[in-house]
């Protein structure tokens, strides 16, 4: 049940924003897809707004994870194994 | 590349149908993205370093881990990263076996490493003590001004493991720059064997001691993955990973107890006794498949930045998983910020996850199965880390120092609980 709760909020979310509806943020601002010019993408070009922000520490996180957890992956492909205990 | 990026910013230009209101902007956009390139190309090498510490509770498991990312520009086209990590791991790990009071076997120390005694009854845990190096090489090499290939290379080596890896990405933008797809391959080696060479046979009685050769294991993954930018403020990603390895899967350290619940005639309570003990068996292959998606977006006056990300997992041993992450970074002023971080994680059990062998008739044999493993991690399991960054810029490089703490609960392993501390300190040098 758990699962199924998760899994429909995940896809609810997706569909509502790949299909352009609007939501509102902390701020109140409305979220809505758009399209973004060259000169606009100041934003997007901080080292914040960057899907990993931090390499090292996802790095590190998943190594963590992956020696303590059954699953793995995801983010990308390549980088070493390990026999974590 | 700053020349191509001001042409191109002029061909939109160019279409806009009202130039003149809009002149300035794009001047100013022309010219700020040059100075940016140039300063990229001037600051073409970073290397960030950082010291990482993670502790068990329980003197359990303890890991200091350095690394040192080096990033660097070759040319225009060509990006470099050389990734140098050194792991030293010590401390306890369950094997797999109860906690007895009364325990009928001899053990003989798994991992060929030391052992240690719980309440004076059977060893269920191992101390241990290993290093690890990793080295990861990376080149990315941009085709053309819309589609770059990455090629990578990875070697892990421990006192019982080794790994080799390589991989290659190819990345392709949309001719507007807002959406990215890549598709991606990987392949690794593996090497796995106990510090004293070999592996055990599987489900074979711990006391036999019966020793086959040293395990190796291939891997492949595949990965397909879109990210588009949504809109000023944000930009979203998903990924599907599709992965499948075949040899030797088996934790070579790991056991299950063949035991039955006694009662004690003082106290009432019932406890374990182990009657026999063996080594455990997993598949010799293992399909994986995982779709992940994430989302950063900014909001607020004060830039705040929420990251967040979802991913699910399922593979062919029943194990099946949710993984939600989430972070929020408050800038504190122009140069520093603080940044919360939750992670929930849950899984299901693997088909042949047991706790124990559990005879409760001693006099009659109990039928092995095909597989069986008593290790935690494949026991349905919930995890939750709780964290907080602190960051900030330094003279030519950036800070970073957090603490984070992780709860793990197991549905049946005999160690029901994992509790660990991390701390990480960092630091980015920025060469101009």
């Amino acid at each position: 049940m758990n699962r199924l709760l998760i899994t429909l909020s995940i896809s609810v979310g997706l569909t509502a924003s790949l299909s352009g509806c609007s939501f509102y943020n902390a701020a109140g601002e409305a979220f809505t897809m758009e399209n973004v010019e060259p000169w606009q993408r100041d934003i997007l070009a901080q080292d914040d707004m960057q899907l990993d922000p931090d390499p090292m520490r996802t790095f590190a996180d998943e190594h963590i994870y992956f020696s303590k957890e059954a699953s793995t992956g995801g983010r990308g492909v390549g980088g070493g194994g390990c026999g974590c205990n | 590349m700053a020349v191509v990026l001001a042409v191109a910013d002029v061909g939109v230009i160019k279409n806009m149908n009202n130039i003149k209101s809009n002149l300035s902007i794009a001047t100013c956009t022309l010219l700020g993205g040059a100075a940016q390139q140039a300063n990229a190309i001037e600051n073409s090498w970073d290397l960030d370093s950082s010291l990482l510490y993670y502790s068990e509770d329980d003197d359990r498991v303890s890991v200091t881990k350095a690394m040192a990312f080096l990033t660097g520009d070759l040319s225009s086209d060509d990006t470099v990263n050389v990734n140098l990590v050194l792991d030293t791991m010590s401390g306890a790990t369950p094997t797999g076996a109860v906690r007895s009071k009364n325990s009928s076997v001899s053990f003989s120390s798994a991992s060929g490493a030391g052992s240690s005694t719980i309440d004076g009854g059977s060893v269920d845990r191992v101390n241990f003590s290993d290093t690890r190096l990793g080295i990861a090489l990376n080149w990315t090499h941009s085709q053309d001004r819309l589609t770059s290939i990455s090629y990578g290379g990875s070697l892990s080596v421990e006192k019982d493991y080794q790994s080799y890896g390589a991989s290659i990405n190819y990345n392709l933008d949309s001719e507007d720059r807002l959406t990215t797809y890549t598709a991606g391959f990987a392949g690794s080696f593996d090497e796995i064997y106990r510090k004293t060479d070999g592996t055990p046979e599987p489900l074979s009685v711990v006391d036999d001691n019966n020793m086959f050769s040293n395990g190796e294991r291939y891997s492949y993954d595949f990965i397909l993955g879109v990210s588009k930018v949504l809109n000023r403020k944000t930009i979203g990603q998903l990924n599907y990973t599709i992965s499948y390895s075949d040899g030797y899967h088996t934790d070579p350290y790991k056991v299950i107890s063949e035991a039955s619940l006694v009662e004690d005639t003082d106290t009432g309570e019932f406890a374990w006794a182990e009657l026999n003990r063996y080594y455990e068996a997993r598949p010799d292959s293992r399909l994986r498949h995982s779709i992940y998606t994430s989302m950063a977006h900014q909001y607020g006056d004060t830039g705040e930045t929420v990251h967040a990300s979802y991913r699910f997992y399922t593979d062919d041993w029943g194990i099946s998983s949710n993984t939600f992450d989430l972070t929020h970074r408050t800038p504190l002023s122009a140069k520093s910020y603080i940044e919360p971080h939750f992670r929930y994680y849950q899984q299901s059990a693997a088909d042949f996850f047991v706790h124990s062998f559990v005879n409760d008739d001693v006099s009659t044999p109990i039928i092995l199965p095909e597989f069986a493993s008593a290790d935690y991690r494949l026991d349905e399991s919930v995890g939750i880390t709780t964290g907080i960054e602190y960051g900030t810029k330094l003279s030519g490089g950036n800070f970073r120092a957090r603490i984070e703490f992780i709860n793990w609960q197991y549905e049946e392993a005999e160690y029901d609980e994992t509790k660990a501390l991390v701390l990480q300190v960092s630091y980015q040098k920025l060469f101009d």
